[in-house]
């Protein structure tokens, strides 16, 4: 499988990608090139250069320095978010699944359905609203919306593992509901599970830069990608560089974990199931 | 002689897709009052075609889905009455070869815990080398090396992969095994061989087997006794050799006339169905 994977050119430069960004989130950790929160309003719009690579923003802090403690925030958003829809998603759904057509499962499944009936971003606003603006919010508030999806796909996805007679083995082996589900149903729908996190991943980085855009998500001074595309408005004409490359930062996570998602979907394909 | 596994007037129906929403719900009688003795060590052959309820009937003999009446009687004791935890201790007792060996085996699971599930349920307590080495011994009682135990299913032939099925359902000693169509997802050449295991391991276990499959020949090779299904009924049963030479259904006489037979003329007195 790994042979394969690794001539799928998608999976190959969305893993290129990702691989990328975490580094770049990890080395943020321990070390940036300036202080990434320190003014110097002498040295401010800068353009790029040997000391500051991408330059310097409108207070004089190092972009580069900003870009790489944001990819931090970025995947830290992706993490948690993520995290959060597939734990309780994924339980809702297999829960759903094994009480098929009962109340529980009509009642888990219109819920999703009417979390559905909104656009993500604008009820996250809403939620945001409510809870207050800042980063912990954000997450929660992306969070909420991955629940759905994976109970969603969770649940179609158990539905057609528990329908094969390795399930009924199991039963009649004695194993219990649960035990079957943590045994035989999860490990059989992980790569199913593990395609859309990385899509939602990229969705959630998305929707986290669309909030801190708009001053509700991250807030000052942590740095946030959208929050610098927003700080670079002003700028626009005199300093370009700075929505450039927070923008472009964006983007390329976002296509990193797309890719990725793409190509392992064909590697774990099921139907080509040759390992 | 007092049975092992009895079934009384087991009925099941499922419910039918409506067309529209405004449709009378309809429900198909999948199984609708079968009883059935299998006394120990004895074979029951079930024979019918596709849609005959055989399979729901077997499900309903593995207590993998209530009947919506009727009595399953193991050693005596109503399954259907007890709870869920109460029929899980006695599961045990009762092991069932699937059709489809491809289905049957968990594609993300090791034979060794595969094998082992059921053990596992019975003995939680068993140390990992005696685990081994009871997974080991029932795989080399059912003609697979026990250096198998670290490989995944996809890795074995149709064949192989239902001796490994077998090996599941006989770990735990069972006294009796269900059997639905153990080999007719198998080439025919691999066919004789399941069945011959299993003959083999029905007299040297001492297993009781309701075994059912849709190929006469095969039934009247292993059965004591048999039962004829059709439309959810069972519209004839009594001694394999007795049914064979003396049908009394017309069923049962058509389905008969309908085995392909070697050497011998076309069958223009085959009956039509």
């Amino acid at each position: 499988m790994i042979t394969r994977a690794l001539r799928h050119p998608s999976f190959v430069v969305g893993l290129a990608i990702t691989l990328l960004v975490v580094l770049v989130a990890v080395i943020a950790a321990f070390w940036t090139p300036h202080d990434a929160t320190a003014m110097r309003i002498s040295a401010r719009l800068r353009p790029p250069s040997a000391t500051n690579w991408f330059g310097t923003d409108q207070f004089g802090r190092d972009v580069l320095s900003m870009l790489m403690m944001g990819a931090r925030n970025a995947l830290l958003v992706g993490v948690v978010a993520v995290g959060i829809g597939l734990s309780i998603g994924v339980a809702l759904g297999m829960v759903a699944a094994t009480r098929e057509g009962s109340l529980l499962d009509e009642a888990i499944m219109r819920i999703c359905d009417f979390t559905f009936a909104f656009p993500a971003v604008l009820t996250a606003i809403l939620i945001l609203t409510f809870l207050g603006p800042g980063l912990v919010n954000a997450i929660i508030a992306i969070g909420i919306f991955n629940i759905p999806v994976f109970a969603r796909i969770a649940r179609g996805a158990a539905l057609q593992v528990m329908a094969r007679d390795y399930i009924r083995a199991a039963r009649a082996a004695g194993r219990t509901t649960f035990g079957i589900l943590y045994r035989h149903v999860l490990p059989n729908i992980t790569g199913i599970l593990i395609v859309q996190a990385s899509v939602q991943f990229a969705l959630a980085i998305l929707a986290e830069a669309g909030l801190s855009y708009l001053g509700i998500g991250t807030q000052p001074p942590n740095p946030s990608w959208g929050r610098m595309l927003n700080d670079s408005q002003t700028f626009l004409s005199q300093a370009s560089y700075l929505a450039i490359f927070p923008g472009a930062a964006i983007a390329l996570a976002v296509l990193g974990f797309n890719l990725l998602g793409d190509g392992l979907r064909d590697v774990l394909d099921p139907k080509s199931k040759e390992r | 002689m007092s049975p092992v596994l009895e079934a009384r007037d087991l009925c099941k129906s499922y419910a039918l897709p409506r067309g529209t929403l405004l449709e009378r719900q309809r429900r198909l009688q999948a199984v609708k009052n079968v009883s059935l003795r299998v006394e120990a060590g004895e074979t029951l052959g079930i024979v019918g075609e596709s849609g005959s309820g055989k399979s729901t009937l077997a499900r309903l003999l593995m207590a993998l889905e209530k009947p919506d009446s009727g009595q399953l009687l193991w050693q005596g004791e109503d399954l259907t009455a007890l709870t869920a935890a109460e029929l899980r201790a006695r599961r045990h007792g009762i092991q069932m070869v699937f059709q489809d060996p491809y289905g049957s085996l968990d594609p993300r699971m090791r034979i060794l815990d595969t094998v082992a599930e059921p053990l596992d349920m019975t003995e939680p307590g068993l140390s990992r080398e005696d685990r081994r080495a009871r997974v080991a011994d029932i795989l080399e009682r059912v003609g697979l090396n026990p250096e198998v135990l670290a490989r995944y299913p996809h890795q074995f032939s149709g064949g192989q992969r239902q001796r490994i099925a077998i090996a599941r359902a006989l770990i735990t000693r069972p006294r009796i095994l269900v059997a639905d169509e153990p080999a007719s997802a198998l080439d025919v050449s691999i066919q004789a061989q399941i069945l011959n295991l299993l003959a083999d391991l029905k007299l040297e276990f001492g297993l009781a087997m309701v075994f059912i499959s849709h190929d006469l020949g095969i039934v009247r090779y292993l059965s004591d006794r048999m039962m004829v299904m059709q439309h959810g009924v069972v519209v004839e049963e009594g001694e394999t050799e007795r049914v064979f030479t003396a049908p009394s259904h017309d069923y049962t006489r058509a389905l008969i006339a309908a085995m392909p037979r070697l050497f011998e003329e076309e069958d223009h007195g085959a009956q039509r169905l």
